[in-house]
């Protein structure tokens, strides 16, 4: 469904992201891990055209998309979570779910998608109305999903969800991630914490130093201590 | 449609403002006040019509009152008399020597052309964010200052083109100051106010969810220029006379003071705001020249004025940095207050609960 190739991310001279390769089939939840610094952010964000990308192309169900401005990549259905759960803080929730539909012209639609993730997020029908800086983290990550679904992507990027969350929190979302699973939606999940992403995942890639050092099926790469250990349990990059 | 309706209806009340100002002054003003009032809505036109651009765009723009002036000298150029021009600017270039408008053709004329160069400049400036477009807005300033001042053969230079006829009075100067706030409101409610918002706020974000950035952005630009040149025609209608120094630092910093006081994210901010420097400017103005009270006369304090602007950014830089209004509009305001007062009238909220249930 999405294919990266041989991807290169570069700050100035510095290469965040060196000659990646990797591709998420549909269905898939598929976790790419590693630790601060490997380059996954930089990554993801090319990937859907924030960042450029100095070579290399990417490939959404079966259309070139390397060239294409984020707010064309979002109308094909495929969306990013960034990173620290970027919600509009002095806007309210309810506007912050609006401007995730900002690609959408279906208003009808969009106010039905509105209620039907309310429905899913009870908390954020609570909250219907208050800006969105008076939820707490767990809340304004949920937030922050919702208004990626708002632009019903067929495959939705999350980069960290879990970061800085209680555990119960951490829980939460990674059980609401099995539940869109089963609405048919694909993911990549961008994580640090890899034992709880490798349990929803279905294959998993691994990233130090700005290059893949490891792919596998997801049981098989939560059974290899050594990899764990060496790229992950540490935290430092090869 | 809907959100149209909702942001002309909650245009009403500043705009209610304005009028209830406009007939106080109408009835009860002396010639001077009348002056005052109007120069008032003229700067009110121009804050809001920069409002639209820094309130959506987090942008600061030093760069709004070239167009001021740019609407300025171009309704001057096409209205003033043939005769008179001979003797000013004889030489001037397109033959714009033997052209002559009346004043309503003129003002679109001026308001298009202002766009047009508005237009022209947003290309540049909608790719870059931050400290960047902010120099450059200065840059423009800057540059259109120079050309008025350098361009001798049309704008006569540094001595003033006068004979514009003097047609314009407070009614049309209250009339484009509501027209510049129901502009300025129905952007701000737009889809596209909104997501311009969004992306002030947090521009990576805006983007992930595939917010058009720079298009909006050049839409608020293009907007704001129209509003400011309104103000621009207006001050060159009513004085009769433009020269280049109306249009520089002083006037950029006189709107840069309201604009930020009342809170620059919010339109009845800019309202509140040029209310009250414009209040305090007069005042500081009569107290410049030594004004004589209780048989007390104050000695003079020549730059009194400029140093009250200048109070002004920087008192609430330091206290409130959103300025008065923050994020608030009137209306918003307004529904607090009535939220409060629902649940103060109906006690606390589980009592009621408990007693619609039995």
């Amino acid at each position: 469904m999405l294919q990266l190739k041989n991807i290169v991310v570069q700050y100035g001279v510095v290469k965040a992201v060196r000659d990646v390769s990797l591709h998420v089939g549909k269905g898939e939840i598929v976790s790419l891990l590693g630790p601060n610094g490997a380059g996954k952010t930089s990554l993801v964000s090319a990937a859907v055209g924030i960042l450029p990308k100095a070579a290399g192309t990417v490939t959404f169900e079966g259309r070139n998309i390397t060239r294409c401005a984020v707010e064309q990549v979002v109308t094909f259905g495929l969306t990013l979570t960034p990173e620290g759960r970027r919600v509009f803080a002095d806007l309210s929730v309810a506007e912050n779910l609006h401007l995730g539909a900002a690609t959408r012209k279906d208003r009808a639609e969009v106010a039905e998608d509105i209620d039907r993730y309310l429905k899913m997020f009870p908390i954020l029908s609570e909250r219907f109305h208050q800006t969105a800086k008076t939820l707490s983290g767990g809340e304004q990550q949920m937030l922050a999903i919702a208004r990626s679904l708002m632009s019903r992507p067929k495959l939705l990027m999350l980069d960290e969800p879990s970061l800085g969350l209680a555990p119960r929190i951490v829980d939460r979302i990674f059980e609401l991630m099995i539940e869109l699973k089963k609405t048919g939606l694909t993911m990549l999940v961008v994580e640090q914490n890899a034992t709880e992403a490798l349990r929803i995942s279905d294959r998993g890639y691994i990233m130090a130093g700005g290059t893949l050092v490891y792919e596998g099926e997801a049981a098989a790469l939560a059974e290899s201590e050594d990899l764990m250990e060496h790229y992950l349990g540490g935290g430092v990059a090869a | 449609m809907n959100r149209l309706r909702q942001s002309l209806i909650n245009s009403l009340f500043p705009a209610l403002l304005v009028l209830v100002c406009i007939t106080v002054v109408h009835f009860f003003a002396e010639p001077f006040q009348v002056r005052v009032a109007y120069v008032f809505f003229m700067n009110l036109t121009i804050a809001i019509g920069l409002q639209i651009f820094m309130g959506n765009t987090g942008i600061v723009s030093f760069g709004h009152i070239s167009f001021m002036g740019i609407g300025s000298y171009a309704v001057a150029i096409l209205t003033i008399p043939l005769a008179m021009k001979r003797i000013l600017i004889p030489d001037a270039p397109f033959g714009l020597a033997y052209v002559h408008l009346s004043i309503f053709p003129a003002c679109v004329v001026a308001i298009a052309f202002t766009v047009l160069i508005a237009t022209l400049f947003g290309f540049v400036l909608k790719r870059l964010t931050g400290n960047a477009a902010e120099i450059l807005t200065l840059a423009l300033l800057v540059i259109t200052h120079v050309v008025f001042i350098a361009w001798i053969d049309l704008f006569r230079g540094p001595r003033a083109l006068y004979g514009i006829p003097i047609v314009s009075t407070l009614y049309w100067a209250g009339a484009a100051a509501i027209v510049a706030i129901v502009i300025a409101k129905a952007f701000r409610d737009s889809e596209g106010g909104l997501q311009l918002r969004a992306s002030s706020e947090n521009l990576l974000a805006a983007r992930a969810m595939g917010v058009p950035v720079e298009k909006l952005r050049f839409r608020a630009w293009i907007l704001s220029s129209g509003v400011v040149a309104m103000g621009g025609i207006l001050h060159a209608t009513f004085l009769g006379t433009v020269g280049p120094n109306s249009y520089y630092f002083d006037q950029t910093f006189l709107i840069m003071a309201m604009v930020i006081l009342g809170g620059m994210r919010s339109v009845s901010g800019a309202i509140i705001g040029t209310a009250l420097v414009a209040a305090g400017s007069e005042l500081a103005r009569t107290l410049e020249n030594g004004p004589v009270i209780f048989g007390e006369k104050l000695p003079t304090m020549f730059g009194l004025t400029g140093f009250f602007l200048g109070a002004v950014i920087v008192l609430s830089m330091i206290l409130r940095r959103d300025g008065i209004m923050g994020d608030d509009e009137f209306e918003d305001v307004f529904h607090r207050w009535m939220r409060r007062r629902k649940e103060e009238n109906s006690g606390k909220p589980s009592a009621v609960s408990t007693s619609s249930a039995s």
